[in-house]
């Protein structure tokens, strides 16, 4: 069976501007397939190419065995596809525009009213009428109720609330024990990790690494903030396996650390200090990245993603 | 061509449609329903028509305001309604790829598994019929307007004009639709193609008045557009409508040909 995904030194440049360069990775059936990078990092571009949207400077972009962009067309009918940027036809109502777009397949009804249902998605209304977070769960609706065996998912949970953001995770799982991939780009690590089974980190166009999320899970860092009725010794806390020390404040009332992989010789030590507090902050996609490229500078003023 | 593509198509644009047809109706009626003061006071008109220059009356094609087709020719047909159905082929075609890039809707339209070209093609095909329908609208009420006051033309003339009509406004559909596909902005797209489409009626007045620069008729395409001898004696200028239709359908094969490669994106 041809592979969901397979990208090969896939390269596009927009003029002087750097779009993406040399992209490798494959998607494996079955699994779900994180693209993460922060805004700017060529993740929408990426999905264009996927999508036939855009042409390849060099490289080459396959879903299912078929050229992105030769045999487009093709493609789009193993695909369930939303957008990053959701533009809607404001004019049509939601049932129209669900429609529309199912009339260019054979769409199962029945697992498009089950959708609709589940993310409480309005249909009578003129689409320019809805809340943007209305308007988005239409077009997840869209993207799923094909049974595409591929999903490409562009920064799927913006927009949505944390309600709808649960229950979306909880279709993705239940998509994947249906045998169907899933690629979908996210600039919330903590998202990723959550849904993904593997991984890909792109930045400044490029891929810096591919991984299994618990491999990500065990280089990635995450920041402790804790605070003390008094002053502690603060030698203690580096001598911890993946502890670090960024900073004390108030003469050592208050500390921040650098945790990555488990966290429970910290916790044990922690237990025996006299802590009145502390925060444990989100895994820091930042981490990461100077983890990979400790030496090498980086560009913080991406601007691949339009 | 997609037939969901289609049918979506000529929906979105029936609104637009409808009001250019009702426009163009109500402005021929209007034309036709001043002519029997005309008609009925022709010496004092013709005395008028004497005092214009011959050049004038050349360029406008004023040349008999005392028939009902020299009237309806000369004050709807020659240029008015063309100018008004080229503004329905310019909203619509200037929108049909530009519109999607603009709005930011291009690649959701492109995730149907149909080949861009076809999906294009269906909007061309719709806009196409929208004119159609426009045309017949002005067809229809020109008879209308024409039976109210005793000046049925015949069926020759009528026919002979809904043959004429479409011709002109196929072209102007063609290089708006081709500069939507190059251009990628409808704003800009609409502006050059209404520009174009000014420059080619200013081209045809200019070698009209003036011997000089009669060569300018040949960049012009109202010289191949006669819809007032169409009224009149149902002449048929056959050599001028292919030459408009043939250039329409070109700049639209070249439109397919450039959505086919070009990047969907603003």
């Amino acid at each position: 069976m041809q592979l969901p995904i397979v990208v090969e030194q896939l390269t596009r440049t927009y003029g002087q501007r750097r779009g993406v360069a040399d992209l490798s990775f494959q998607v494996e059936p079955g699994e779900v397939f994180g693209f993460l990078g922060p805004n700017g990092a060529g993740k929408s571009t990426t999905i264009r190419l996927l999508m036939g949207l855009i042409k390849p400077t060099s490289g080459v972009a396959r879903i299912f065995g078929l050229d992105c962009w030769d045999d487009a067309p093709a493609v789009k009918s193993f695909v369930g596809y939303l957008p990053g940027e959701i533009h809607l036809p404001d004019r049509m109502t939601g049932a129209e525009m669900l429609d529309f777009f199912g009339a260019f397949r054979n769409h199962d009804r029945r697992r498009r009213d089950e959708l609709v249902e589940r993310f409480g998605a309005d249909l009578r209304p003129k689409i320019g009428h809805l809340s943007k977070g209305n308007k988005q769960k239409l077009a997840v609706v869209q993207a799923l109720m094909h049974e595409a065996p591929l999903l490409i998912l562009d920064e799927p949970s913006s927009g949505l609330d944390p309600l709808m953001q649960a229950e979306f995770s909880e279709v993705l799982e239940e998509e994947r024990q249906r045998g169907r991939t899933v690629f979908l780009s996210s600039h919330d690590l903590s998202e990723v990790e959550r849904v993904a089974d593997r991984v890909a980190i792109i930045r400044d166009g490029r891929i810096v690494a591919v991984e299994q999320v618990e491999q990500l899970a065990r280089t990635r860092e995450r920041q402790m903030e804790v605070v003390f009725d008094q002053p502690v010794r603060l030698e203690q806390f580096d001598r911890i396996q993946g502890v670090r020390l960024i900073e004390s404040r108030r003469d050592g009332h208050v500390i921040v650390l650098g945790v990555r992989g488990n966290p429970k010789p910290l916790l044990k030590l922690l237990a025996e200090l006299p802590v009145s507090d502390f925060t444990y902050g989100p895994p820091d996609l930042e981490s990461i990245f100077l983890h990979y490229y400790s030496e090498t500078p980086v560009d913080p003023a991406g601007e691949a993603d339009r | 061509m997609s037939g969901v593509m289609f049918r979506q198509a000529f929906r979105d644009q029936r609104r637009t449609m409808l009001w250019f047809a009702f426009g163009a109706a109500v402005y021929v009626l209007a034309i036709i329903a001043f002519y029997p003061s005309i008609r009925d006071s022709t010496e004092q008109f013709e005395e008028l028509l004497d005092a214009y220059p011959d050049a004038i009356k050349e360029a406008f094609g004023i040349d008999d305001f005392s028939t009902f087709a020299g009237f309806v020719g000369a004050e709807a047909l020659n240029v008015i309604w063309p100018l008004v159905a080229a503004g329905f082929a310019i909203v619509v075609g200037s929108a049909a790829v530009a519109g999607e890039i603009e709005r930011g809707s291009v690649d959701l339209w492109l995730s149907v598994p149909v080949a861009r070209w076809r999906l294009l093609l269906a909007k061309i095909v719709a806009a196409l019929i929208g004119l159609l329908v426009i045309v017949m609208t002005t067809v229809g009420a020109i008879a209308v307007g024409a039976t109210a006051i005793d000046e049925w033309p015949g069926v020759g003339p009528l026919a002979a004009v809904l043959v004429t009509l479409p011709g002109i406004v196929v072209t102007v559909l063609g290089y708006a639709v081709l500069l939507s596909a190059a251009i990628g902005r409808r704003s800009v797209a609409a502006g050059l193609a209404a520009g174009i489409t000014l420059l080619s009626y200013l081209f045809w007045i200019i070698a009209n008045m003036s011997q000089d620069f009669n060569w300018l008729r040949y960049l012009s395409i109202f010289s191949a557009y006669d819809a007032q001898a169409a009224l009149a004696d149902a002449t048929v200028h056959w050599t001028g409508l292919i030459v408009l239709a043939l250039v329409g359908v070109v700049c639209m094969v070249a439109a397919l040909v450039i959505f086919e490669r070009r990047d969907a994106l603003a």
